[in-house]
């Protein structure tokens, strides 16, 4: 046994020295002359979410196509490994780090004064540094465009709001949605659940023919994977759905209202181009909205909107644009 | 099987235990490495599916895990929270209780941790990680408790209590970061920062790992002498050689078994606090996401050995540093890293069947050279 | 209270039998199984395989039956690689479990990403909704409730009867129940115990796997990562509830599907219990029905979780 114990502890010396001789041809990597800008994105979900990080995904995909730079991204992202993936990319001579999510603050503040030469984003949040730019997502705006055309389709006067948890941008989104439908019709209550899941689809559904079972006659979903299974239910039940990508459309055509979608590539293009123009700085501030093109509305349903309503929409949207509308 | 036993009659069972000890040794270090390699070619197969280079991703794996002392500090910090669940795991799996409650253990552990880490306030920083990382201990063996509890009075699966369980925290800690435990003032769902007090203080400069490190490496020291050098180590092996014999020889088999599982679950609770107290600082959901489950591949890669589980812990928590450089080179999905521990975990759920090899091979070597 | 009543709604009902189904059909194959002596964990991960592989069939082949026909292959092939691990290798059971729980959902949101890339919505497939009964499905409350569900649906019900028909009145019952409790005597009286282990693991597991189709084709059309869940271990906890019995797993897994079902109405009435709480209730009342029936515990077949050595 002694001998067993020693052996292995030996082996275990061995490795810890080898790290440690590793660690001695730690070299800088050099980045030479002017190239092309080497962009990452840390994404906290899969980019087949069918939400928030597949939203950013396809936008760092559009980039890619306008812009001459070179990308790079990581899926799923936990919480416990949002900092030494960071440091990872950083060290490995990126020059651009987006992490999409206000979850990463704590994270990229920590790391981004360590690697003065890269220029690091958030996206959600107002962090900033010398080097670090919070990119604001008015997450209240989506849901206030939703919660406002829900309040004009729903009869009964209740209106359902389905959400993965009570994450940040989730609850923003959820403030913002009971503004709207405050905004456009005051004696509509609503509704709220949570289905506690990114991916459970199945679970999704049944969560939302539970609130329809309720009474729901119309209802909004910010529930990524599992939002898949909300919209399904709607289908089925022929309920109104207000949804966040013209690809969703596809699944509910005769329910979709409309469709409120994010484009990332937006958010993601501003932080490329003011990196590449030397802006980094604790005074930028990025924000995306929809006077920024972040959010944009599409596939207003003629069957479920009015004309009448079709219009008070259009205002809406220009409000929106214009800033007219704010939060808190 | 016969044919094995009549071989052994007609020679010196003391040669052939001492024989079978020294391969068996061997084979304790050969297993685990025979199951690395296997999921590193399963790997390599999807890589070379996907299209990627296997050399290029390997190499860029092995530089974003250990390349320079940044990487080096991610992996070891990656490794801590695993290391300390692990042990846990390995000790009360050497008495054969399987502890798959560390996912649960190691969130109520790091929610005790946040708790005092963020209301005991002005405490000299010596004093108050000691009580934080007490918090831990007893948030993680107070998460046990129940399951093992009842597993040893009352005989209840103590892997369905303990998994049940693991949801459970979830929900309390989800609850409580957007509840009780938020940021006065704070908008997202999580609590305010710990002291300064109460943080691990890093080491290595140009590196994060903290001494949460240096704490793991000495309590695997303790484990492997209370394990091998003492008397409650001798019964724990005992208990989990054979019960009935542990029993009958007047053990406090009850009492036993629930002090491992509070043990294990304090480990593990303890390593949700190091988690807290030397990397994030504040609690927030999912915050060590299936580490708990990692920490059982981590425990048997390790052959329920204390120094075992350190080296495994560390290549697990090497994965997870070096898993966004695996990715890039070689063009893979994330869920490759599921895929790469679940193959880890099946080599060494089966390596049971090269351990009989040993064996074989000393009954061999003695009528071979009688 | 008037308010909490208020919950049980004929929608009530019939949410609770549909999303109860897949629990107990893959906890009737865990009953058969732990009968026999064997436990599995995995069977969350040959849910997940289950469902991946019945989209994948229905895809290629355009007819969703044939989907449920490849998940009960995927189910045949993991059953016997589980049998190969325990009974004739005997690795842990627990350990081995996790193995496969963690490598389903690595495995199958590889396969999904290799064969279908990445979508902007999930692919959809031909899926098997629900069947009206003729004139049973006509009767006032009942037949909407309980006779307008998916073929696989019913299917999971059906099979209550038909297992514990066979655990309690064949004599196939009889011999896989003392495998289960006594191995060496079942041997003596002449039964393949080893033989009967890999049938239980390969049956067991088609029921896991037909489960999971039950999530993809039935309640969806469609795959999406780690669909599954955490049901396969709700299914494995309806095994411990229903003490061994198929009746009362199936009862085990009705208290599932009628906790989520009270969970989610309960959200919806705004009450002031955080909603990460409400989630976690039908865990809660799954956690106290397993400590409660502890005193009962003998029904719990002797020889479980214990590698068979024949002699």
């Amino acid at each position: 046994m002694l001998k067993k114990g020693k052996m292995l502890g030996l082996v275990l010396v061995v490795m810890l020295v080898g790290l440690l001789f590793a660690g001695c041809d730690n070299t800088a990597v050099a980045d030479g002359e002017d190239k092309v800008v080497k962009v990452a994105l840390l994404l906290p979900g899969n980019i087949n979410d069918a939400g928030w990080s597949q939203a950013a995904y396809t936008g760092l995909m559009d980039a890619e196509k306008e812009y001459d730079i070179e990308t790079s991204y990581i899926e799923s992202v936990p919480l416990a490994e949002q900092e030494s993936t960071i440091r990872d990319y950083a060290s490995r001579g990126f020059d651009l780090i987006i992490c999409h999510g206000s979850d990463f603050e704590d994270a990229i503040t920590l790391v981004a004064p360590e690697f003065p030469d890269t220029g690091f984003a958030i996206t959600n949040s107002g962090a900033k540094g010398d080097n670090l730019i919070g990119v604001g997502v008015q997450n209240e705006e989506q849901g206030y465009m939703a919660g406002y055309a829900l309040g004009l389709v729903t009869k009964d006067n209740k209106v359902g709001y389905v959400a993965s948890n009570e994450g940040y941008a989730m609850k923003r989104t959820e403030n913002g949605f009971i503004a709207g439908v405050k905004a456009s019709n005051p004696s509509a209550s609503v509704i709220t659940a949570y289905t506690g899941s990114f991916d459970d689809a199945a679970k999704g559904k049944e969560t939302a023919l539970a609130i329809f079972d309720k009474g729901v006659d119309c209802v909004f979903q910010y529930a990524q994977g599992s939002g898949i299974g909300v919209i399904q239910a709607a289908a089925e039940k022929n309920i109104p759905i207000v949804v966040t990508s013209p690809s969703q459309v596809k699944i509910a055509p005769n329910q979709a209202v409309l469709a409120v979608m994010s484009d990332m590539k937006v958010n993601i293009l501003s932080v490329i181009t003011s990196y590449v123009e030397g802006d980094f700085g604790p005074d930028l501030k990025i924000v995306g909205n929809f006077s920024t093109n972040l959010y944009k509305v599409s596939d207003i349903n003629d069957k479920l909107i009015n004309a009448e309503n079709k219009t008070k929409i259009e205002a809406v949207i220009k409000d929106l644009q214009a800033g007219k509308i704010t939060f808190k | 099987m016969e044919k094995l036993d009549n071989q052994v009659t007609t020679v010196n069972y003391d040669k052939l235990d001492e024989l079978v000890r020294k391969f068996q040794k061997i084979f304790n270090i050969f297993v685990p490495i025979f199951a690395f390699l296997v999921s590193l070619i399963v790997v390599g197969i999807i890589i070379k599916i996907q299209g990627g280079s296997i050399i290029v991703a390997y190499s860029s794996l092995f530089k974003s895990a250990f390349g320079n002392l940044n990487s080096i500090g991610n992996s070891l910090s990656r490794a801590v929270p695993l290391i300390m669940a692990g042990l846990g795991i390995a000790i009360a799996a050497r008495a054969n209780i399987i502890n798959l409650g560390a996912e649960g253990q190691i969130i109520v552990g790091g929610i005790f941790a946040t708790y005092v880490g963020i209301n005991l306030q002005g405490l000299p920083p010596v004093l108050h990680i000691t009580l934080c990382l007490l918090a831990g201990f007893i948030g993680g063996a107070l998460c046990a408790f129940l399951p093992g509890h009842f597993n040893a009075k009352h005989n209840t699966n103590i892997i369905i209590t303990a998994m049940l369980l693991n949801d459970i925290t979830i929900g309390i800690l989800g609850a409580l970061v957007q509840g009780p435990m938020k940021e006065v003032g704070g908008f997202a769902p999580q609590s305010a920062q710990i002291a300064m007090s109460a943080r691990l203080p890093m080491f290595i400069p140009g590196s994060r790992v903290h001494v949460g490190i240096i704490i793991a490496l000495v309590l695997a020291v303790i484990a492997h002498f209370v394990l091998f050098k003492t008397p409650i180590g001798l019964e724990t092996r005992i208990l989990g050689g054979n019960p009935l014999v542990a029993k009958h020889s007047g053990m406090q088999v009850i009492g036993m078994q629930i002090m491992l599982v509070l043990i294990a679950g304090g480990l593990a609770g303890m390593g949700g606090a190091m988690e807290i107290m030397g990397s994030q600082f504040r609690l927030r959901e999912a915050f060590l996401m299936n580490y708990g489950y990692e920490a059982l591949a981590v425990a048997l890669l390790g052959q329920k050995s204390p120094y075992g589980v350190i080296i495994a812990g560390i290549l697990f928590g090497a994965l997870k540093a070096g898993r966004g450089g695996m990715v890039n080179a070689a063009n893979l999905p994330v869920s490759f890293s599921m895929v790469l521990s679940g193959v880890l975990i099946l080599c060494i759920s089966i390596s049971p069947i090269l351990m009989k090899i040993p064996r074989y091979l000393a009954v061999r070597n003695i009528s071979a050279n009688r | 209270m008037e308010q909490f009543l208020s919950i049980f709604t004929e929608d009530f009902f019939y949410a609770t039998i549909r999303m109860a189904s897949p629990i107990i059909l893959a906890a009737l194959g865990e009953v058969i199984l732990e009968r026999a002596g064997i436990f599995n964990l995995g069977i969350e991960g040959v849910m997940l395989f289950g469902a991946f592989f019945a989209v994948l069939g229905s895809f290629l082949t355009g007819n969703a039956w044939m989907g449920v026909v490849f998940a009960l292959l995927i189910g045949v092939v993991l059953g016997l690689v589980y049998a190969l691990a325990v009974v004739t290798i005997r690795s842990n059971q627990a350990v081995t479990g996790t193995g496969i729980n963690i490598l389903a959902i690595g495995l199958t949101s590889l396969l999904s990403r290799m064969i279908w890339g990445v979508q902007a919505v999930p692919l959809t497939v031909k899926g098997i909704g629900p069947l009206k009964i003729p004139f049973l499905g006509d009767i006032p409350v009942i037949g909407a409730v309980v006779f307008n569900h998916s073929p696989l649906v019913y299917l999971a019900y059906i099979m209550i009867g038909v297992v514990y028909f066979i655990l309690y009145r064949t004599s196939w019952g009889l011999k896989i129940r003392s495998i289960g409790e006594q191995p060496k005597a079942a041997d003596t009286m002449g039964i393949n115990v080893i033989g009967w282990k890999y049938g239980m693991c390969v049956i067991s597991s088609m029921f896991s796997a037909v489960a999971g189709a039950i999530l993809s084709l039935s309640f969806m059309n469609l795959f999406v990562d780690n669909m599954s869940g955490g049901r396969g271990y709700m299914a494995v906890a309806s095994v411990i509830l229903g003490q061994w019995n198929p009746m009362g797993a199936a009862l085990g897994g009705l208290i599932f599907g009628a906790g989520n079902a009270i969970q989610m109405r309960l959200q919806a009435f705004g009450v002031p219990i955080p909603s990460s709480l409400l989630l976690v209730l039908p865990m809660v009342i799954a956690l106290i029905v397993v400590l409660a029936v502890r005193g009962s515990a003998s029904a719990r077949p002797s020889a479980l979780a214990k590698p068979y050595y024949k002699e």
